[in-house]
This record gives structure tokens, C-alpha cells and sequence, in this order.
């Protein structure tokens, strides 16, 4: 048998691989890759803020703001993504219809941001939980003692240091947010993998389609990846980062 | 100017402090000292409410520091405080670091907290280092430049927590000299410190802890040439060998 049988009796026709030659199938590749990202930066920004909000509440020192937040991040921690981003969307029109009107229709892509989101500010909260408490204790008691209030603090010495030594895990978050776009194509947008299964349904190629969308989940994140190195020698002190994985460990152990 | 009643405080079952009765008036520089555990720290750190106390009373420039109603980011603002490991703002140069307080607590323009800084800086013997991160100053710099930023909230009393024992000889020079001359200025100071030199020159009075209670409260000229207590004797003896 030489090569050539080999790939056909595994599905991998060569005579496929020409119609790639032709820039339409590339504007449509470009059309799903416009999507992933853009649904995966708008998910990542919606989940830095409300990630930071959770994470400050859970540090908070009142109880009924800390043990709701707590509740909240590690049940949503334990849904898969998937669960959420089919809940919101079959069910995200009704649920915003009593703010926005009987006759509101969530666009799917804020179906797919919500769950999305949902799932990955829970994530970023316990990060940036533990870029905070990776400080010395010394530079919150140092601004206190300045007569700073405990707002002050946080915006002022706290979260600019912690949120320097969480750039390397929030890029890798990013990484993590883009393949998981592959997931909001159940709901119908149109992101990288579906529009990948639109073609293959058609000319039944999955195996070389398939291995042209890897290829390009592959670049993006090695791209992100490389980015996040440059950034991260770049900023964090070596010993503030290993700090930040102890902290993560003790929490996984606790 | 500080009056402490019969404190006392715990850590958890730890009775830490265990009736502590202080008096300073203004411009008075108490020196404190004493073993390793004997609570100097936490009693130093109640002045400002940076630990609470579990009864008896504590008063600093009038207000009853440890009452729930009480401003304590006000009171924290005319009490600065220099601490043995610095704790300087490590993304901040030493300028920024000085400017910060003033102002987001006393609500100075950033031209004003600058000139602040930069007069700082220059007392404190480095007004060319406004523009330097922290992790670029030798250690006696930083506590320098930590000193500065206490003073530029304007405190009425300074605490220090062994200021000198992070730092190597010529630099704890340095830092001793910053605080002989705002001893001579008439800060009111309490220094923990086992810088027996610093002590006789510059403290009016010298308390010795062990175990939680004040065991002997003297004039420094008294406390160096004859100690009552036996436990302070036997200690000074210690620290002055070294
Ligand atoms: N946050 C804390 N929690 C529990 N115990 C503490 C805490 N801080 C201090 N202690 C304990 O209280 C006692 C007094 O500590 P403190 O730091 O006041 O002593 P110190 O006289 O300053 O000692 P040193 O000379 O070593 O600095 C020690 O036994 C210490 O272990
Ligand atoms: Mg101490």
C-alpha cells in the first residue's frame, strides 16, 4: 500500500486540498476567526470586571458580602462551560425581557459572551484572589498607617502590583476563553469551528478541515503565549510569581 | 499626647499585652525595649490602631483611639509610622511613594505633594533619588525614604518599629542620623530600638518590656547608668556587648 491508499482509506482525499487555493474559502475561514476573537476578548473584558468585583467581595471582611460571593464563584466553578452557554442560549431572551421589553431577543453572540463570561469571571476572581494575597502583608499595613482608607489601598497599592503579577495567568485565561469559543458554535455563531463544519458538511473533508482549523487555534495561541512570556519577563518579580502558584495550590488543597 | 490605662491584649489564647500603662506628653522621645516576644511591636501597633486592644484605654492627641466611632483613617494621619521591613510601594518611585498620602488623605494638588517630596527627599539626605524605584535604593535609602513619607502627612507623632535591624552598619547610621535631628526638631517619638547610641542621645526616657508589662519606665541617663530592674540590667548587658 503506499501513501497515497494509506490517506484515502482514511478519509484524507488529496483531491480536497486544491478548493483550499481559493481566497473565498479564506474569507470564510476569516469570518469565524473574527468571531472567536472578538467573542473571546468582549468575554474576557466582561469577566476582568465582574472577576475583580467577586474577588473583592470575597476578600471583603463583612460576611454577607464574602459568603455569597464564595457560594457564587465555586458552584459556577464546577458547571462545564457548555451548561452555561446553552442556558443562556435557550433561556437568555426570557430572562432579560422584564429589563429590556416583551419584545427583546438576545443576539446570540451575548448569549455565547454571558456564558462565557459566567463561567470565566469565577475563574479570574480566584485568580486575582490570590494576586492579592500574594502581597506582603507590610504594603497594606504601610498605606493604612498613611492614613489611607481601605478603597484607597485597594486602588492605589494593592491592585496595581496585583494585577501586574496576574498578567502571565489572565493571558493564559485568555488562551483558555479561545478554544472554548469552539463551544458557543452549539448555540449558532458563527466562530472558527463552526464555520469550519459548515464547509466540511458540504464537501465532506472534515479531516483536512479539521486540521486547518487546529492550525489556526494553534497559531493564535501560540502568538498569545509568546506574548504572555515577553510580558511576563518583562514585569513580575520571579519570587511574586511563585508565590501566586502557592497560593493557588494551598487553595486547591484546602 | 499618649496615654495608655491598664491595655491588655491577646492573641487568640496568648495574653500579649498585659496591663500596659504609658504616658508621653509632646516632643518626648521614648525608646522601647526588651526581648524578643515581650509585645513591644503590638504595643506600638495599638497607637495606631493597626492592632486592637481587648480592654483598658488608650488615648492619643484626645481622641480615644480604640472606641467604635472614632476616624481612624484621621487619626492615622497625624501618626506616622517607619517599619523594619520598610514596606515602601514597590511600583511607585520614592517621589510617588512620598506623594501618595498627601494626596489622597490630606487632598494636596500633585504640584504641591511633589514639592513636598522633593523637600523631603532632601532632608532625609537623597533628593536625587525622587525619580528611583525602591528595588534600586540600598536598604538605608529606602527606610529613608519610607521616613519621608511618614513625615509628609504632617504626623504629630512618629512610631518606629525597629527601623534599623533590616540594615547593615554604615546604613543604619544613616537612618539614625534622619532620626536624631526630627528628635531634635521635638517630634514626638516612640522608637523600638536595640541602638543603645541612638537611645542616650536622643530619648528622654527608655521603657524596658518583658512578657507583656513594662517592668521599668526611667530617664534614659538613669535607665543606662543604673537600672532598677534586674531583668533590664541583665539585658542591657546583652545588647551592649554586641
Ligand atoms: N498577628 C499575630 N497573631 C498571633 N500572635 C502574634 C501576632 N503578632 C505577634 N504575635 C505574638 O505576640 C507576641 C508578642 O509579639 P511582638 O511582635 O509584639 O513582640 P516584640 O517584642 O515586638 O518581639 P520582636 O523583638 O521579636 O519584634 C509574640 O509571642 C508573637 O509571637
Ligand atoms: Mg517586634
Amino acid at each position: 500500500m503506499d501513501i497515497t491508499e494509506f490517506l484515502q482509506a482514511h478519509g484524507l482525499r488529496p483531491s480536497t486540498w486544491p478548493m483550499f487555493a481559493d481566497p473565498a474559502i479564506w474569507r470564510f475561514f476569516g469570518e469565524g476567526i473574527r468571531e472567536t476573537l472578538l467573542i473571546s476578548v468582549v468575554a474576557v473584558a466582561v469577566s476582568f470586571v465582574a472577576g475583580l468585583l467577586l474577588a473583592l467581595g470575597r476578600l471583603s471582611t463583612r460576611r454577607w458580602i464574602r459568603w455569597p460571593s464564595i457560594a457564587w464563584i465555586e458552584s459556577i466553578r464546577a458547571l462545564p462551560v457548555l451548561l452555561l452557554i446553552v442556558y443562556f442560549g435557550i433561556k437568555g431572551s426570557s430572562l432579560f425581557r422584564p429589563i429590556f421589553g416583551p419584545d427583546f431577543d438576545l443576539p446570540r453572540f451575548w448569549a455565547g459572551v454571558l456564558g462565557l463570561s459566567m463561567y470565566t469571571s469565577a475563574v479570574l476572581a480566584e485568580i486575582i484572589r490570590a494576586g492579592i494575597l500574594s502581597l506582603p502583608r507590610g504594603q497594606t499595613e504601610a498605606a493604612r498607617a498613611l492614613g489611607l482608607s481601605h478603597p484607597q489601598t485597594l486602588r492605589h497599592v494593592i491592585l496595581p502590583q496585583a494585577l501586574r503579577l496576574m498578567v502571565p495567568a489572565m493571558m493564559a485565561q485568555l488562551t483558555t476563553v479561545i478554544k472554548d469559543t469552539s463551544l458557543v458554535g452549539t448555540i449558532g455563531v458563527f466562530e472558527l469551528l463552526r464555520q469550519g463544519r459548515t464547509i466540511y458538511t458540504q464537501f465532506f473533508n472534515p479531516i483536512e478541515v479539521l486540521l486547518i482549523v487546529a492550525f489556526i487555534y494553534f497559531v493564535i495561541c501560540f502568538v498569545l503565549s509568546q506574548l504572555s512570556r515577553r510580558l511576563e519577563l518583562g514585569r513580575a518579580p520571579r519570587l511574586a510569581r511563585i508565590k501566586i502558584q502557592e497560593v493557588q495550590l494551598r487553595d486547591q488543597a484546602a | 499626647m499618649i496615654e495608655f490605662r491598664d491595655v491588655h491584649k491577646h492573641f487568640g489564647q496568648l495574653h500579649v499585652l498585659r496591663g500596659i500603662d504609658l504616658s508621653l506628653s509632646e516632643r518626648e522621645v521614648v525608646v522601647v525595649i526588651g526581648p524578643s516576644g515581650s509585645g513591644k511591636s503590638t504595643m506600638i501597633r495599638t497607637i495606631n490602631r493597626l492592632e486592637p486592644i481587648d480592654s483598658g484605654s488608650l488615648v492619643v492627641d484626645g481622641l480615644r483611639v480604640h472606641e467604635k466611632n472614632v476616624d481612624v483613617n484621621r487619626l492615622r494621619r497625624d501618626v506616622g509610622m517607619v517599619f523594619q521591613s520598610f514596606n515602601l510601594f514597590p511600583h511607585l518611585t520614592a517621589a510617588e511613594n512620598i506623594m501618595l498620602a498627601p494626596m489622597r488623605a490630606r487632598g494636596l494638588s500633585r504640584r504641591e505633594s511633589r514639592e513636598r517630596a522633593e523637600r523631603l527627599l532632601a532632608k532625609v539626605g537623597i533628593p536625587e533619588k525622587a525619580d528611583v524605584h525602591p528595588a534600586r535604593l540600598s536598604g538605608g535609602q529606602q527606610q529613608r525614604v519610607a521616613i519621608a513619607r511618614a513625615l509628609a502627612m504632617e504626623p504629630k507623632i512618629m512610631l518606629f518599629d525597629e527601623p534599623t535591624s533590616a540594615l547593615d552598619a554604615e546604613m543604619i547610621r544613616e537612618v539614625l542620623d534622619v532620626m536624631r535631628q526630627l528628635a531634635s526638631e521635638g517630634m514626638t517619638m516612640v522608637v523600638i530600638t536595640h541602638e543603645v547610641g541612638f537611645a542616650r542621645e536622643a530619648s528622654n526616657r527608655v521603657v524596658f518590656m518583658d512578657e507583656g508589662r513594662i517592668i521599668e519606665d526611667s530617664p534614659t541617663a538613669t535607665f543606662f547608668e543604673r537600672p532598677r530592674e534586674e531583668r533590664a540590667r541583665q539585658f542591657l548587658s546583652k545588647v551592649i556587648k554586641h
